[in-house]
């Protein structure tokens, strides 16, 4: 039997990992009463501690948290309100410029229909840009705002 | 719809959370809040302050999830959050027990004996195993409540969770080293304790 006994550090591994102990400390401990007894107190802790009953909220948290959670967030009036006046603008402008050029653009449409088709898909493609891209920074900056939010 | 938590994957369940599905929530919540107990009961000593954090808790996870990258799982998440905010908690208020744990003391080996001893009969005397045991159940959660709350805590996670050093890593934030080492340290605390406190006349 070796001499030394076991430090504290490796009894406690022993304990808790027999099969994957070196094998001298096998051996040592098999010979060895005072760490047999050592093993077995440490053995005996980490088994009641497995025993212990679990401890539990005696609430209904998922209820008590859900009840606090922020509401879906409707698209704000002030947005809306934004979004309306811009098409509004757009319709009295498309509207204006159509009765100041009416005779030419009548000429134009008849005589030149896909120039005029290709006109208004690109001028649509460039305004449905546009306004993705007014959503995304509004996006953004809302983002911003809730962090700032939170960290106070 | 019933919705069972082990049905989802993490990623499945942060993403239909952070679709505003509330149930999903709810059942998150109820999968690990067993976790979060083990972590709150252990640190925080006054329940109603443990129901404020408890919530305070998982309302943080409802707003940070977004930023859950899938890094672990789900669950040990949860539990980090549990423990920063107690942690938190407890330096707030000046609470974190020191760390003076004596490793002088030593509890001599004729107890270290007849403790391993009474140990050892559990195979041969049922009847007195249950006594003894009922008996060092008390004097073991005394001894636990003893130990700093971050000792405590650890003891939990590791033999009562049984979750790993690199769960318990990812929950705690320590390295790996201090954690071995705190683990070290509150296991010897407790068996001290024990040993020095047992009714010696039962052993």
């Amino acid at each position: 039997m070796s001499e030394a006994h076991l430090s504290e550090k490796e009894i406690q591994a022993f304990a808790i990992d027999q099969a994957h102990s070196p094998v001298h400390w096998t051996t040592h401990v098999n010979q060895c009463i005072t760490c047999q007894h050592s093993v077995a107190t440490y053995k005996l802790i980490f088994h009641e501690i497995k025993q212990q009953p679990a401890v539990a909220f005696d609430f209904d948290l998922a209820k008590l948290v859900v009840a606090q959670l922020p509401k879906p967030k409707a698209i704000g009036s002030s947005v809306l309100l934004m979004v309306l006046s811009w098409l509004t603008f757009l319709a009295l402008s498309f509207g204006a410029v159509c009765y100041v050029l009416r005779g030419q653009f009548f000429n134009f449409i008849v005589t030149e229909p896909l120039i005029n088709l290709l006109i208004v898909i690109s001028a649509s493609l460039l305004f449905l840009g546009l306004l993705l891209d007014v959503w995304m920074k509004f996006q953004e900056k809302i983002k911003v705002i809730d962090h700032i939010k939170l960290q106070h | 719809m019933r919705i069972m938590a082990n049905q989802l994957e993490d990623r499945e369940i942060v993403k239909r959370i952070t679709n505003g599905e509330d149930p999903v929530f709810a059942v998150l919540i109820r999968s690990t809040e067993g976790l979060v107990a083990q972590i709150m009961f252990k640190m925080v000593p006054n329940a109603e302050d443990r129901k404020d954090l408890a919530q305070d808790v998982y309302l943080k996870v409802y707003r940070h999830i977004r930023d859950f990258r899938c890094h672990c799982k789900l669950s040990t998440w949860v539990a980090s959050i549990a423990y920063n905010t107690c942690y938190n908690y407890l330096e707030k208020k000046k609470l974190i027990l020191p760390d003076n744990l004596s490793t002088a003391e030593n509890p001599g080996n004729d107890l270290l004996e007849k403790m391993a001893n009474r140990f050892i009969d559990f195979s041969t005397n049922e009847s007195l195993a249950n006594l003894f045991r009922s008996e060092l159940a008390d004097v073991l959660e005394q001894a636990i409540s003893r130990l700093p709350q971050v000792y405590a805590t650890l003891i939990t996670l590791f033999h009562y969770q049984e979750l790993s050093y690199e769960e318990i890593m990812e929950i705690t934030g320590l390295p790996e080293g201090t954690l071995k080492n705190y683990l070290f340290r509150a296991r010897k605390a407790l068996k001290t304790y024990i040993l020095l406190n047992y009714k010696q006349e039962d052993l």
